[in-house]
């Protein structure tokens, strides 16, 4: 008895016989068959050619005659870079009235100024503009801060979240002017809205969402400045913040979450914000809302 | 430049390179052992003309990517048989005879389909014929690829084994079995 398989040799047979038994087999691919993969073949040749060329131009480009110019405007712009970027880069020290500001205890609840019968309670977004506003206030008023503007607003989005449960919105109308509002805050109330001489804003979510969508940021602060719900949704369940991430516009993410835009506000097929910066792979995004314990 | 002296490896290097007429060498000097490895495996000449296309496309398209460390006729029958695969795990195909029906019928009618043949020579291919095809669907289908693989694509038990992700030893195996499954099944056609 033996399962064993016989010696590799004693089968070579089979061999034989497959090969005589379809020696004249004349089975064959078709000729569309042929054709369609002779066809395929030919044009990604001519596409590789094309390809070729166009490396043999850029080389040509790239030729001993250029390379001079090339190598002095690459160093030219690396020195640039170089002597430039560490004035962006290098840390900026609090200015002393900056530094004084955040020495002093949080503002004292303040009443509405001119306030709307109909205007609505504070608005959580509000918080952050009025904040984000006071410090571009402070920073026309004091040009000998070194600080810019923006790191103003950083700093009192970063004061905002601190000091927020204390503060209250001061909606100013009429002809109160901006210094006006600059005194207002000095006594520690809050400007709601940037708007010198006319009535409030109007909330429009629309609007909203085409500059968060857009990542016009002009527009999107004027807005959540005006203190609308920065979730409003439209007719598909977007809120201002999934568009502004499906269309890649991290600014706007970064500045409506800055205000407190839910990171994790489904649409009306159920996709979050995350979910959506993943499909697109919008990895500063990603982190951004990953920041904000969005899911 | 008459391409019938140059090495595979040297076809599709030229071709990745944009040069048509190396691929269509390369085609020509391979064309039936595909064709064959591929009808014979799977029985269906609708199926084979499929694959056919996919394989050689495959080829087309990574050519660039080939590396002369394996020879090309295993990195064309790697590809093959990976086409293969994913075909008959997709469509669920049978890969036996027994699937085919009339169209089997066809397949052997055209293997016998000699002109020249007498009554009777044509009489004992077509019996022959029937009986490999039989056979060869009979076999347990890593027996039929292995057998098919080595007596197609002309390959040495290591490139078997290297196409299949088996060992070498699974590989002499499998193909032991084969031939002597083969032999016993026509050993009455002798």
């Amino acid at each position: 008895m033996s399962t064993l398989p016989p010696p590799f040799d004693r089968s070579e047979d089979a061999d034989e016989r497959y090969r005589r038994a379809f020696e004249h087999d004349p089975s064959r691919p078709s000729e569309a068959t042929r054709r369609a993969v002779l066809d395929h073949a030919a044009r990604l040749a001519a596409e590789r050619t094309r390809r070729a060329a166009r490396r043999r131009r850029l080389m040509a480009l790239l030729a001993p005659r250029w390379r001079p110019a090339i190598v002095g405007t690459l160093a030219v712009a690396v020195l640039a870079g170089v002597v430039i970027a560490p004035q962006f880069l290098a840390p900026t020290a609090p200015s002393e009235s900056q530094r004084a500001r955040e020495a002093l205890p949080a503002p004292a609840p303040a009443p509405v100024v001119n306030a709307p019968a109909t205007a609505p309670p504070t608005a959580r977004p509000a918080r952050p503009s009025v904040a984000r506003e006071r410090a571009r206030v402070a920073a026309s008023a004091n040009h000998s801060d070194a600080l810019t503007t923006r790191q103003l607003e950083q700093q009192a989005d970063a004061g905002a979240a601190r000091a927020a449960p204390l503060e209250e919105p001061v909606v100013v109308t009429g002809a109160r002017s901006l210094a006006q509002a600059t005194a207002a805050t000095s006594r520690g109330a809050a400007v709601a809205a940037p708007v010198p001489a006319s009535p409030p804003a109007q909330v429009d979510p629309d609007a909203l969402r085409q500059a968060a969508a857009a990542g016009d940021l002009t527009a999107l602060r004027a807005q959540l400045a005006s203190g609308g719900d920065i979730d409003a949704r439209d007719a598909q369940g977007r809120t201002a913040l999934m568009l502004a991430t499906v269309g890649g516009q991290a600014d706007a993410v970064a500045v409506l979450l800055a205000h407190g835009a839910d990171p994790s506000a489904t649409d009306a097929h159920g996709t979050t914000p995350l979910r959506a910066a993943v499909a697109a792979d919008e990895r500063a995004i990603i982190a951004m809302l990953r920041r904000y314990g969005a899911r | 430049m008459n391409d019938a002296g140059l090495s595979d490896e040297t076809l599709i290097a030229r071709y990745a390179r944009g040069d048509a007429g190396s691929f269509t060498a390369l085609y020509r000097r391979h064309e039936l052992r595909i064709w064959r490895y591929l009808e014979r495996n799977v029985g269906s000449r609708a199926t084979a003309e499929e694959l056919m296309q996919e394989v050689w496309f495959a080829v087309a398209r990574d050519a660039e990517r080939y590396r002369p460390s394996a020879r090309f006729t295993t990195w064309l029958f790697t590809i093959a048989r990976n086409r293969m695969v994913d075909a008959v795990r997709a469509r669920r195909a049978h890969l036996s005879l027994d699937a085919l029906g009339h169209e089997a019928e066809t397949v052997v009618e055209r293997l016998t389909a000699d002109p020249g043949a007498s009554p009777l020579a044509a009489a004992e291919a077509r019996d022959q014929a029937v009986a490999l095809r039989q056979a060869l669907a009979r076999l347990p289908p890593e027996q039929r690829d292995a057998f098919l693989l080595q007596l197609e694509g002309d390959l040495s038990v290591e490139d078997v084994a290297a196409i299949t992700g088996v060992s070498f030893e699974t590989v002499k195996s499998r193909l032991r079995y084969a031939r002597t499954r083969l032999r016993d099944l026509l050993s009455a056609y002798a």
